[in-house]
């Protein structure tokens, strides 16, 4: 624990000594103000918005196996000790999960052009 | 019983030290590949991770307007900070910094907060081209991770342990990767993906003027970049501790075994990275979620009957 | 001080440039690659990214101020370099560099530049004062580089804060922040949900991209929901090398750009090497041994068909194209090699360009790396349809 501690404090120190460092090598230490690229041109509308992130429903397949994740890792140190159940059980567990896959994809959630 | 003892926290430092030199070796290698792809001799390109340093720490930042500094920064800082955390738990032959019972949850969870970290670079830019190249990046995510979840599993069943010290000890006889091929392919996919980097580069891609990166320089592009090539080799180092038997070998001691097998395998990334087309979000979807996926669950399966079988 | 010199010496040995083609200058722009790759130098993928900004022809009015709004997206230390001719851009990349390496001129200028960002000319010049963002459907009209006279009603100096122009009519900050209105929504779409839409301008200045070209797009996350095309032209009055269409090296650039926009990055090396080979007269034998290489290893990657065919078949007859436009970007791609190996062996293939407006019919509903790979496959090329007249 102490160990992970160190390495998140050596990190920020590093990245704040890098910082410093930048301040005195760059030919300004003040960032420069600019619009961002845009091919030349001024944005006619700020970026940050509501994004259309078209793979929305693939977040919620998603999310089914990542809660599932929760029971994969205790399960896994107890395999060994459980059996063949152990082994059944998880893995009818998973099929079900991914006949869900399969009725994503033939809704096509899968693909979003 | 395994041989693998906690270390002083005092040696954070050299332990990231190790980290960012080994990186830099790799990006070194990638200099030399791309000079001698260009009719260059090979050690011309090697000064390269040198030289970018000095132009991005010669270089003045951007601040764009309106951009949300603080989100941005959190992004910029965080890759790195989350590349020595990953590096934190590898056992370097006996010595680990943490010596986490759960390190192998410790590592998946940290590759999750990359998933924000790069959106939050995107998005922190207010820029059209970074926040498609961060969005880029969470679609890129959903296909890589739920793959790399559970080739993580396939070597914590062998083990029945998620200590990655365990895993080490279990392949004293048999390294994963003889019969894990299919979990350690995956786990190789999916580290290049947490990575953005080779052929699942597009969030950064050269067909969104750089993405995540297009309004990014001085400090802040080479924190990004470096957070890259870390990430890339702390995930190639736990790979090595999770399939390729840690630092089992002969004649030298463990902790040369474990950078020895990670700079092999960085190579063969590098090497390869040439040769592979970038694999857009939208296409790989398809592939990750019906190929890649039920694979690896059959291959968790293998290992779980063998497991059984042996016990 | 040693140390900054060290570290600049250092930085301009991988200085990154940033190129602009001007329509009818690709010789130019030619020279300029392969010159970049005799210094170990890159190409720039954004201004964020450029130590050099370099102008390859010389550009109309519009094209100029898009270049100089970028040159002032440069975070320096920069250098600028305008080039006419290809066989002066060595001695304008060694005054780059030489600007570069002076390290007090760079913290002098760099101190010098404005803290109010340069706010650039807003890509459709109709809506130069209103601010309106409500603009009409993106896909009427069409393309019309005839009527754009307005193209110089802004002045093109750089690098004065020159918001002089633009976020007059709104007092209300909030709904402007900086003077640039929020994004809106874009009405009803395919998913039935409201989201906001994005007016992206893509080109003129954009690695990969045809010389000049100017799409106006609207973004519904990173899919193209509309677009309309324009060219943007060199100056009145200064003589084009003309463009060598359909030569060796011009359907190997076009390949090298579409295997870069791929990822492919070996074989994108590949084609722009033998590209700046067919220039310097390399014996053509040997070179035609090479292109038929990379044309069969191209043809036999599945796995760089199957990444790059997001975009899917396209009917060139239904779209009045020449009928080689038929296919998925991957077919086109070695369609490109193909003319390369037939110009090499004396026999060049004439193809009719793709026209400029048929793009947006073209890129409606794609993503956004479909769409840049959908563009460099169709083999466009603005310069041709450039009339004197209508030039902006």
């Amino acid at each position: 624990m102490l160990g992970l501690l160190a390495m998140l404090l050596v990190g920020v120190l590093a990245i704040t000594a890098a910082l410093a460092a930048h301040r005195t090598t760059a030919v300004d230490g003040r960032p420069l103000t600019t619009l961002p690229f845009q091919s030349g041109w001024r944005p006619r509308e700020h970026a940050l918005s509501r994004f259309h992130a078209r793979y929305y429903p693939l977040t919620l397949l998603f999310l089914a196996f990542d809660v599932e994740m929760l029971y994969m890792y205790p399960w896994a140190t107890v395999v060994a000790a459980e059996g063949t159940s152990a082994v059944v059980e998880m893995f009818a567990f998973l099929a079900v999960l991914m006949v869900g896959v399969l009725w994503a994809w033939r809704e096509g959630a899968l693909r979003w052009t | 019983m395994t041989g693998v003892a906690e270390i002083s926290a005092a040696w954070a430092p050299a332990g990231a030290a190790v980290l960012l030199g080994v990186a830099a070796a790799a990006a070194a290698l990638d200099g030399a590949l791309a000079a001698r792809a260009d009719g260059r001799p090979l050690r011309a390109g090697v000064g390269l991770p040198v030289a970018e340093t000095a132009r991005l720490f010669r270089q003045r930042r951007r601040n764009t307007v309106s951009a949300d500094v603080l989100l941005r920064w959190i992004g910029v800082g965080g890759l790195l900070v989350v590349a020595l955390l990953k590096a934190a738990v590898v056992p370097l032959g006996g010595a680990v910094l943490a010596d986490l019972p759960t390190g192998l949850v410790w590592f998946n969870a940290l590759d999750v907060t990359v998933w924000a970290l790069v959106w939050l670079v995107g998005w922190g830019q207010n820029s059209a081209h970074a926040l498609v190249g961060g969005y880029r990046f969470l679609a890129q995510a959903l296909a890589y991770e739920l793959p790399l979840m559970f080739a993580l599993t396939a070597p914590a069943v062998a083990a029945a342990s998620l200590r990655p010290a365990d895993i080490v000890a279990a392949q004293a006889d048999l390294w994963f990767v003889l019969w894990m091929p299919v979990a350690f392919a995956v786990y190789c996919l999916a580290l290049v993906g947490f990575s953005v980097w080779g052929p699942l580069e597009t969030p950064v891609g050269a067909d969104v003027a750089g993405g995540v990166l297009a309004d990014l320089s001085g400090i802040d592009r080479w924190l990004v970049l470096v957070g890259r090539w870390t990430l890339l080799t702390a995930g190639a180092a736990f790979g090595v501790t999770l399939f390729l038997g840690g630092g089992a070998g002969p004649l030298l001691p463990g902790w040369t075994w474990v950078l020895l097998k990670t700079a092999v395998l960085l190579a063969a990334l590098v090497a390869l990275r040439r040769r592979l087309p970038a694999l857009r979000p939208e296409r790989i979807q398809a592939a990750a979620w019906l190929g890649a996926l039920p694979l690896v669950l059959l291959q968790v399966l293998v290992v779980s009957v063998v497991v059984v079988g042996r016990s | 001080m040693d140390l900054t010199a060290r570290l600049a010496r250092a930085a301009v040995a991988r200085a990154s440039v940033l190129v602009v083609e001007v329509p009818g200058w690709v010789s130019t722009r030619w020279a300029a690659a392969a010159e970049l790759r005799r210094r170990g130098w890159r190409a720039a993928t954004s201004p964020a990214d450029a130590d050099v900004l370099l102008v390859c022809g010389a550009p109309g009015p519009r094209l100029a101020q898009a270049c100089d709004a970028v040159w002032s997206q440069l975070p320096g230390p920069r250098a600028r370099a305008d080039v006419v001719g290809s066989d002066a851009v060595g001695a304008a990349l060694d005054r780059a560099a030489a600007a570069l390496v002076d390290a007090g001129q760079q913290r002098r200028e760099a101190h010098g530049r404005p803290l109010e960002p340069v706010m650039g000319p807003p890509a459709e010049p109709s809506d130069a004062g209103d601010g309106d963002r409500h603009q009409d459907g993106p896909n009427e009209g069409g393309s019309d580089h005839g009527d754009t006279d307005h193209g110089d009603t802004y002045h093109a100096g750089s690098d004065h804060a020159g918001s002089d122009h633009g976020d007059t009519d709104h007092g209300d900050g909030d709904m402007a922040p900086g003077g640039i209105p929020l994004a809106g929504s874009g009405g009803e779409d395919r998913d039935g949900l409201e989201m906001d839409v994005l007016s992206v301008p893509l080109g003129p200045v954009l690695p990969h991209w045809p010389a000049g070209l100017l799409l106006h797009c609207t973004l519904a996350g990173d899919v193209i929901t509309g677009a309309r095309a324009e060219v943007l032209g060199p100056a009145d009055g200064v003589p084009t090398p003309g463009n060598p269409r359909g030569s060796a090296p011009d359907r190997l650039d076009r390949a090298a750009t579409l295997l870069a926009l791929a990822g492919a990055d070996a074989a994108a090396t590949t084609a722009a090497r033998l590209r700046d080979a067919t220039l310097v007269g390399d014996e053509v034998a040997r070179l035609a041994g090479a292109v038929d290489r990379l044309h069969r290893r191209v043809h036999r990657s599945r796995l760089l068909r199957w990444a790059m065919d997001g975009a899917g078949h396209l009917d060139a007859a239904q779209l009045d194209l020449d009928p080689c436009r038929s296919g998925t970007v991957h077919d086109r791609l070695v369609g490109l090699l193909a003319d390369a190996c037939a110009a090499l062996g004396g026999a060049p293939v004439t193809r009719t360009p793709t026209p400029v407006d048929a793009l947006p019919t073209v890129l409606a509903g794609l993503e956004m790396g479909s769409a840049r790979l959908m563009v460099a496959s169709l083999d466009v090329d603005p310069a041709a349809e450039l009339d004197p007249a209508g030039a902006a």
